[in-house]
Parts: structure tokens; C-alpha cells; sequence
């Protein structure tokens, strides 16, 4: 009786797990596209830098072509930007500056007639003294009247008086006053 | 099976894993060690062309100035501003205004007095003036003229007809009744030079209306010479009996 043996020539086929599937389907083309996304940019990177490497290095030429024009005009760059500076500095100190002659038109036409005023002092405050004489109670009344219609034109203010000495019949004293802005700047 | 059987088994199962991990770590580290340099190569590079075309703007600007600029003009009156503004104390061309002032309005300065310091300016202690880079001298003189012509003296002096002054007081007195005596105390103002004008790609400073009306203004005052006396004065005969 002849024995009858069975051999299974199919090799069972194992069961792959789902996490493989998907690992054999998904990694491949993650690999692929990852590449291929690689090999692009980096040929695009280079055709970038070696573009521009030369467009920067024209640049570069010339500017210095540029540089060396420029630095054959150094001597007028230094009186131009002397001179500008210059100019600066001077209208700083004109605008610093005071003009003294509106105050002075004003000072001229202080009555003079009947006062005597000895000596005039003004600065670049605005401030301005007098020593007078009034040659009587009359004249040196006039001269305050004068001073206080300035005040109330709003062309002086502060009109200080210091003690009035009567000496020979005559008024004797110092008046100071601040000059306006408007008379004064 | 042997052992190494089920490593060739396994590994011909994932091989296809296997060979897309190796060719993602690959990518990964060329990306790391290629590309992400270049990226920066490239970033430097956008940096610089902008950088360099900025300045390329720049020095155009700057060259077309430049170029546009009279030389002779700007030297004329860089020699007329100097005398308004000395690059030092310079109290020759103190001196030489008083001197014109003299002449031009016919008051009498009776007294000047420069209280220069010391005259070495750039060691010197400097008294900063109204603005940076100004530096002050404080002066006082006394004239003597009518008060028609003390006007006329502060008018001038207070214009561009020599050195820049700022009067800070002034006191008069009549010595009669169309003679004034009058003292002045202010200040007269230098302004030393840079010893540079930056770097050749800064730009040009702009002299805006303001500066282009004064510049006018100066550039048709006549030139003030600063006049030294010489030794060249005429001292007299060596010998008495010689016709």
C-alpha cells in the first residue's frame, strides 16, 4: 500500500499588519517627493547664487568706479558740506542774535526836552535802565505818563522806579522797564 | 531556519521601508549640509545687492551733486562765510571789522577788548555757543559817535559786514547833546572744522532755502581782506645829516 504524503509547495503567505501597508505605500512616495522637491530647489539655489554673484559683483565695480568719480571731486565735497555746515552754525547765531533798534526808535522818543537822561543801559533780556534828571515834579510826571502810555500799548511792562532824590530843585532817580517781544526780539 | 535566513526574510519584507527611510535621511541631510546653506548664501546675497544697490542710489545722488556744483563759486564763498565765521578765534578780522566799521558809519571806537584765552584754539577751553560746534569770545568795545550813527553801527554790526557778533548789552551815555559814549559787551563766535568729511558713500548735506537765501546773502557782501601791518613802516632817516 503505497503511503500517500501531501507536500505544500505554496508558501503560506503571511499577514501583514495595516501599519505596514500603509508604511510600504506612504514611505515610498514621501521619499520620492521629498527628493525630488530636494533636487529642485537646490539646482534652483544654485542657479540663483550663480546669477546673482555676478549681478552683485557688477554692482560692486560699479560702486567703485563710482567711489573713485566721487573722489575726484573731494576738495568742492569738502567746501560743500564745510560751507552747508557753516551756514547752519551762522543761522543759529543769527536767530540767537537780538535786535536792539526797535528798542532804540522807542528810546528816541523819550521826551527829552524837559529830562535829562544821563546814562541808558539795555540787554539782551529785554531789560532797560535810565538814570534821570527831571528838571521839575511837572517834566518828571510827563516822563512817567509817557512810560505808562508804552505799558498800556503793551510795548513795555514792568516799569520799576528807584528812589527819587530832589537835589537843587531837581528830580534825580532811576526807571527800568522790560522792552516787549513786539519792540524787542 | 538560521539566523541569518530570517534576517534576509525580514529584510526582503521591509526593504521597501527600509530604502524610502534611508533615501528621506539622505535627503535630510543633504537638505541640512546643502541646501539650507545655500538658502543662506542666497539670503546674504539679497541682503548685500540691496545693500549695494542702496549705496549705488546713494553715490549717484552724491555724483550728480557733485557734478553740478561751481567750485570757484563755492570757494568764494567759502572764503566770505570764514570771515563771518572763522574756523578759529582770528582776532585780525576782529580788528579789520571794527576798522570798517569805523570808516563806514564815522563813529570813533575808542576802546576794544577781545578776551581771546588762549589763542591756541584747539587746546583751549572753548565756551560753547548758542549751537553745537560754535564756540564763544567774549568781547567788549566802546565807541563814540552821534546817536544817528550808533544806529547805524548796531544795524551793521548786527548784519554780515564782518564777523558775526551778538551784543549782549549795551550802555550810553550823552557827553553832549548829539554825542553819545556808548559800551558794548557780547560775544564774537568761531566755529572749528572737522578734520574729515566721512566716509566717500555719506551723503551730502542739504542746504535747504534757509542756508541757499543766507548763502546769497553772503556771497554778494564784498570781500573783507584782513590787512596785517608788515614790517614794511617807514621808520625814518639812519643818519641825521643825510639830505
Amino acid at each position: 500500500m503505497i503511503v500517500k504524503h501531501k507536500i505544500n509547495l505554496i508558501i503560506p503567505s503571511e499577514v501583514e499588519s495595516r501599519r505596514v501597508k500603509r508604511l510600504k505605500f506612504y514611505l515610498p512616495l514621501i521619499a520620492t517627493v521629498s527628493l525630488l522637491i530636494f533636487v529642485i530647489l537646490f539646482l534652483l539655489s544654485i542657479i540663483f547664487v550663480n546669477t546673482n554673484i555676478t549681478k552683485f559683483n557688477n554692482l560692486n565695480l560699479e560702486v567703485d568706479n563710482l567711489e573713485k568719480k566721487i573722489s575726484s571731486f573731494q576738495t568742492t565735497e569738502g567746501i560743500y558740506t564745510f560751507i552747508s555746515m557753516m551756514l547752519k552754525n551762522i543761522d543759529q547765531i543769527a536767530r540767537s542774535q537780538k535786535n536792539y533798534l526797535p528798542l532804540l526808535d522807542q528810546i528816541s522818543e523819550l521826551p527829552s526836552s524837559t529830562i535829562k537822561i544821563s546814562t541808558i543801559s539795555v540787554n539782551d533780556q529785554g531789560n532797560v535802565s535810565f538814570s534821570v534828571v527831571a528838571s521839575s515834579s511837572a517834566s518828571l510826571d510827563n516822563f512817567i505818563t509817557f512810560l505808562m502810555e508804552k505799558d498800556n500799548n503793551h510795548l513795555i511792562s514792568n516799569i520799576k522806579a528807584d528812589g527819587i532824590v530832589r537835589q537843587k530843585g531837581k528830580y534825580l532817580f532811576n526807571i527800568s522797564f522790560l522792552a516787549d517781544k513786539s519792540i524787542f526780539q | 531556519m538560521n539566523t541569518s535566513n530570517l534576517f534576509a526574510k525580514n529584510f526582503k519584507k521591509y526593504e521597501i521601508i527600509l530604502a524610502s527611510l534611508l533615501v528621506i535621511i539622505i535627503v535630510i541631510f543633504l537638505s541640512i549640509y546643502l541646501l539650507l546653506p545655500n538658502f543662506d548664501k542666497v539670503q546674504q546675497i539679497f541682503l548685500q545687492q540691496s545693500k549695494v544697490g542702496k549705496k549705488l542710489q546713494e553715490l549717484k545722488k552724491k555724483e550728480t551733486i557733485l557734478v553740478s556744483l561751481d567750485q570757484t563759486e563755492y570757494k568764494d564763498n567759502f572764503t566770505k562765510i570764514k570771515q563771518i565765521l572763522p574756523p578759529d578765534k582770528d582776532y585780525v578780522s576782529l580788528f579789520t571789522m571794527f576798522d570798517n566799521l569805523q570808516s563806514v558809519t564815522g563813529i570813533t571806537i575808542i576802546r576794544t577788548d577781545f578776551q581771546l584765552g588762549t589763542i591756541s584754539t584747539g587746546s583751549a577751553n572753548k565756551t560753547q555757543g548758542p549751537g553745537k560746534n560754535i564756540y564763544n569770545l567774549p568781547i567788549s568795545f566802546a565807541i563814540l559817535g552821534s546817536y544817528r550813527q550808533f544806529q547805524n553801527f548796531i544795524s551793521l554790526l548786527s548784519s554780515f559786514s564782518g564777523r558775526i557778533v551778538s551784543i549782549k548789552s549795551i550802555q550810553w551815555d550823552y557827553k553832549s547833546e548829539d554825542l553819545i559814549n556808548a559800551s558794548f559787551t557780547g560775544y564774537a563766535f568761531y566755529s572749528p572744522l572737522p578734520s574729515s568729511i566721512g566716509a566717500i558713500d555719506t551723503p551730502l548735506p542739504i542746504i535747504d532755502k534757509n542756508g541757499q537765501d543766507l548763502m546769497s546773502k553772503i556771497a554778494n557782501l564784498p570781500e573783507v581782506k584782513n590787512e596785517i601791518i608788515d614790517g614794511s613802516i617807514v621808520t625814518g632817516k639812519n643818519d641825521l645829516f643825510r639830505q
